[in-house]
């Protein structure tokens, strides 16, 4: 805090002169004449906002009582929720209390970066950080080349196009990085290159008859959790719960089946299953089709003509068969999986008898690994086989949510020919080379492959970044390889980092700006969808912040547009109040904050204003609209890409991916290589007509197994909101909600078995070490974790990120350690996905 | 009656410079008010324990470079990656270190009495926000006894009482230890042993028990790292 009223540092009378009145002097306080109504007796609200602690993105309400917010629960208009919210709900209240956040903007007078070096900030005014920030833009700009300028994006609303999209095509840069292949771009491979959903499925858990879960555990995470968490008893009681994972969670704790796989080997266990399926006549012919006399010819290891079956729904069913499925018997699955012979055909069985009832939850432990998006086409291909796929009881697509969109023919105009030129430029994370197809939607280079800008940056490849600005990131912590991440970040001579906490990322750079937490302080939108209801929330302030904090993704560029027109940028400027005019009146913004709340309106507008049907509720304008916070969408319609119509290059569900094989033969001809060669230098085995069905890949490991005998599992804790609450004393102290974990501890769970042979005791502190890093944590002994294999939470492991994250910053010591320390660099190169999963860290575990 | 009015009058003052010391150190100005001899000749009077560092802090100050003494504030009262040293009541007072506890609830309604409400961004527990408090309540009472109005004189003297006794002086003493186990700037070491001393001293006073440690046991978030 700065002084802020001159006359406080005068002092009365000198001593010895006499008593004379004299006023109190006051800088921190003015007159309150509203007193009288004592603390805790206010009547309070229940105000809506929306959850980012994970990707479900909850709509919620906020109990707030004397300007202070006090309780969460979900949103009571919420068909996706139903008025629920899980741990991570309440758990936010010490996010937005915290007080190691960052208070005011702060410049850095140290120049040397690193991990353990003190930056030395210290405050600095807004109207000085946002003039250094501007004049460091217009130096790249006046020197031809704005695209060295990179915006990295963290957790995000979509109110990102404005920072994210708008702010640098307008300057002129092509790199716009976003965190999304951290997340689960391997997974929509699944789902893309079968049924064309570039996304994340909703489940029907109130109809499904088979609840296969692979990969993830969904009461905990994975994108319907309190729904999740209310339903699964009920889906116990009626139907079978499978559920796929090396180490058991809260769902496999209560399921029928647990099928703990050897890491990495997804693919073989999910081809094996459908071996059976098919060998046993399992299949949903509803979807599926049949052999045209009805014979069902699939024999083991035997080859069947593809002129013999008829397929209804799908396509290329023989062909998977041929290729990759006929050999896999289950016995061969079960030696590469390590899951019984017995228990694959027990659930093929299952499946097939729930057919077409079944939900297949394909999570990211089945996809982001190494070789991970075979991995995850093979596991959806079970939704396809059983006819789960956009069925009643099964995994669905979703409903459309009518919003606005950003207008890029706009947006163009407002690009002078420096922009125009260089935001076509090659983006710094290499997406497109050769060995980096990153085929998202079918495009060669169309999706962020996050995790290579450390490669972009330290080889200056294709040229050096000079300037990065950051929200809501903090990539030298959430990817895998945080040592390359520390190296790039000190190698960039400008960073600006806009967030909460000041974090690891934060550790590099030259500003960091204090910004809202978007639960409590922000307004924004986000899309999201849960038991067949799409959803529109808003993120709305329900409280005053305490501090002097901004908006990212609108307050900032707004306040930089004005910025850069007064150093003769008007571009910017012009863009966002143009293009963001209030929809009601069309006026333009004046302010920030005006700015901020005319581009919610524009984008949420076709909700609320009536003037087209919503295909859902019915909201009687904006007011209505922030007193809701949220919209639903009509219950989506079953089958409704079934009959030709799902997004693939054949229309149809695909066994045999044309889809796949046109993007990876358009990345090929770009390169003028053979699809072959592709594959060789995406690190992947399959050749020939195996690129283009869901197969088993044998799973990549990053170093020697002699030295490092166990497989890592990495997962995510019930109380992550995402790597940001480990601040919060709650996460440690009911850290126990964790299957396997004890409260106050970085638990390391390792089989009994394994730690006898180790000499290894419960509770005693190690040192787990891999070809990338090492770092300590304590030995739980656990029987819920298969032999040979090893596991810890993602979450802790902060060096920086405040007094109870990190041990002790001066000294760069982590409590607990960081996964992605221990999890070499690499990169599923196909999907662009950081590869976190599959088991690709293999470590060593020592007593200290 | 004028001695008291004084006496209260240089606790107000001493109250209202202790509290410019938890600002961002702007050190043009205090020069230009000649804030830290100010201070030194009125703890000399009001506080003779806190007086030498006071004393100290004249003395030192100009050892200290303005960016070393911002760098070695930021450190630890604003951050950015930690609070060495948190300004803030509920930090000390309350479960779980966070801002906004109950105690910071508590605080805000002694305010409103007071007729206050804050008009900084910042916890209403910060601790230049309750020392200014002091230096309001001080000032009211000395304006009462000047005037004659014994039953304002009487309602200041129990708020102030009140505050002292369940706010400010419940978690002062811990708090400036965490600034001496925080920093070795000389400035700050001493303004914490001041600001002890001087709280100390007024406790006494007033019949106060000053709170030597965190109030609850804060057995969730103080665990051993591992």
């Amino acid at each position: 805090m700065k002084i802020k009223r001159r006359d406080f540092l005068k002092l009365g009378a000198a001593a010895g002169v006499a008593a004379t009145i004299r006023k109190p002097t006051l800088n921190a306080f003015a007159k309150d004449d509203g007193g009288k109504i004592a603390a805790g007796e206010l009547p309070g609200e229940w105000k809506p906002s929306t959850c980012q602690g994970c990707t479900t993105w909850c709509p919620v309400e906020i109990f707030v009582q004397d300007g202070r917010a006090v309780k969460v629960r979900g949103n009571r208009y919420s068909k996706q929720n139903e008025g629920n919210v899980c741990p991570r709900g309440h758990l936010s209240l010490q996010q937005v209390y915290d007080p190691d956040r960052i208070k005011v903007p702060m410049k850095r007078t140290n120049p040397k970066k690193g991990r353990g070096i003190d930056p030395k900030f210290v405050p600095i005014s807004w109207d000085e950080a946002l003039n250094t920030i501007a004049d460091k833009m217009m130096e790249l700009r006046n020197a031809g080349e704005p695209e060295t300028f990179s915006l990295m994006r963290g957790r995000y609303t979509y109110m990102r196009d404005v920072i994210y999209d708008v702010m640098p095509k307008v300057f002129g840069s092509p790199n716009n990085i976003s965190h999304s292949s951290t997340c689960a771009e391997a997974e929509k491979f699944g789902s893309y290159y079968t049924e064309g959903y570039w996304s994340y499925r909703d489940y029907d858990l109130d109809k499904t008859k088979y609840l296969l879960v692979w990969g993830c555990d969904p009461v905990s995470s994975n994108r319907m959790v309190p729904a999740a968490i209310k339903r699964l008893g009920d889906v116990i009681d009626r139907a079978t719960v499978a559920v796929v994972d090396p180490k058991m969670n809260n769902t496999s704790a209560k399921a029928h089946e647990w099928l703990p796989v050897l890491p990495g080997t997804d693919g073989a266990l999910a081809l094996g299953i459908a071996h059976v399926m098919l060998t046993e006549g399992l299949w949903y012919k509803g979807f599926v089709g049949d052999f045209k006399d009805g014979k069902n010819r699939f024999e083991s290891g035997k080859e069947v003509e593809e002129a013999t079956f008829e397929e209804k729904e799908s396509y290329g069913v023989i062909k998977w068969w041929n290729i990759a499925v006929k050999d896999m018997s289950p016995k061969k699955a079960a030696e590469l999986s390590g899951i019984p012979v017995d228990q694959i055909i027990r659930i093929a069985r299952g499946l097939g008898k729930a057919a077409p009832n079944v939900c297949v939850w394909m999570g990211p432990g089945c996809a982001m690994h190494v070789r991970g998006a075979y991995s995850a086409m093979a596991v959806h291909a079970l939704a396809g086989l059983t006819g789960g796929t956009d069925n009643e009881g099964g995994s669905l697509q979703t409903a459309k949510i009518p919003v606005n969109k950003l207008n890029k023919e706009l947006l163009k105009t407002f690009q002078d020919d420096l922009a125009k030129k260089h935001s076509k430029m090659k983006k710094i994370d290499q997406r497109g080379y050769l060995n980096l197809p990153a085929i998202s939607k079918g495009k060669s280079g169309g999706g962020v492959v996050t995790n290579n800008v450390v490669h972009g940056i330290l080889n200056k490849d294709p040229y050096a970044i000079k300037m990065i600005i950051g929200y809501m990131n903090n990539f030298a912590f959430s990817c895998n390889g945080t040592d390359l991440w520390e190296k790039a970040l000190a190698s960039v001579p400008f960073t600006v980092h806009l967030t909460t906490n000041a974090s690891e990322f934060s550790q590099f750079a030259d500003i960091v700006l204090p910004c809202v937490v978007n639960k409590y302080e922000k307004y924004g939108f986000v899309k999201t969808k849960a038991n067949r209801y799409a959803t529109c929330t808003l993120l709305q302030p329900v409280i005053k912040p305490v501090w002097d904090v901004i908006t990212d993704e609108t307050e900032f560029p707004f306040l930089i547009s004005e910025k850069l027109k007064e150093r003769g940028f008007p571009n910017l400027y012009d863009a966002l109040t143009t293009m963001y005019a209030d929809p009601e009146t069309g006026k333009k913004a004046k302010n920030a904050k005006e700015f901020t709340e005319y581009t919610l309106k524009y984008y949420t507008a076709p909700l609320w204003d009536g003037k087209k049907d919503s295909h859902g509720d019915k909201i009687n304008g904006w007011e209505e609209m922030k007193k809701r916070g949220m919209w639903n969408s009509d219950p989506y319609e079953y089958k409704k890409h079934w009959g030709g119509k799902y997004k693939t290059k054949t229309g149809r569900f695909e066994f045999y991916s044309e889809t796949l094989k046109k993007a990876l033969g358009g990345h090929a001809d770009k390169h003028n290589v053979s699809i072959d060669k592709v594959l060789e230098e995406s690190n992947y085995t399959a050749r020939g007509e195996l690129a283009f069905v869901p197969h088993y890949e044998p799973p990549h490991r990053n170093g020697d197994m002699k030295e490092y005998p166990f497989v890592f599992i990495d997962y995510k804790s019930r109380l992550n909101r995402e790597g940001r609450s480990q601040n919060c004393p709650w996460y440690y102290e009911f850290k126990h909600v964790d299957p396997g974990d004890v409260s106050h501890q970085d638990s390391l769970k390792i089989n009994p078995i394994d730690a006898k042979n180790i000499g290894i005791k419960d509770g005693d502190k190690v040192r787990i070490s891999s070809i990338a890093g090492s770092g300590e944590c304590v030995a739980h002994l656990w029987e819920g974790i298969r032999p040979g294999t090893v596991a810890k939470a993602y979450g802790q492991g902060h060096w920086a990120y405040g007094n109870t994250a990190a041990a002790n910053y001066a000294k760069a010591e982590e409590r607990g350690i960081n996964n992605n320390t221990i999890i070499p660099w690499d990169i599923d190169r196909l999907s662009g996905s950081n590869a976190r999963n599959g088991g690709h860290a293999v470590v060593k575990i020592e007593k200290v | 009656m004028t001695s008291t009015v004084t006496k209260y009058q240089q606790l107000a003052d001493s109250f209202k410079l202790l509290s410019v010391f938890f600002y961002e150190p702007e050190m043009h100005l205090w020069e230009q008010e000649d804030i830290l001899n100010q201070f030194s000749l009125l703890l000399q009077k009001t506080s003779p324990n806190a007086f030498p560092f006071a004393q100290q802090m004249c003395d030192n100050r100009e050892q200290i470079g303005e960016e070393q003494m911002q760098v070695d504030y930021a450190a630890l009262f604003v951050g950015p990656f930690e609070l060495l040293a948190a300004p803030y009541g509920s930090i000390y007072l309350d479960m779980n270190k966070q801002i906004m506890g109950d105690s910071t609830m508590a605080v805000l309604q002694v305010y409103r009495e007071a007729g206050l409400k804050v008009d900084v961004r910042d916890a209403p527990d910060h601790i230049a926000i309750e020392l200014e408090f002091m230096h309001y309540l001080y000032s009211l009472e000395a304006e009462a006894v000047l005037g004659g109005d014994h039953e304002q004189e009487t309602r200041m003297t129990s708020l102030r009482t009140h505050f002292l006794n369940t706010c400010l002086a419940q978690w002062v003493q811990p708090f400036c230890q965490s600034i001496k186990n925080g920093t070795n700037n000389v400035f700050y070491v001493n303004l914490a042993d001041c600001l002890k001393a001087f709280i100390a001293e007024i406790s006494e006073a007033d019949s106060v028990t000053l709170q030597e440690h965190n109030l609850p046991l804060q057995e969730n978030a103080d665990q051993p790292p591992v």
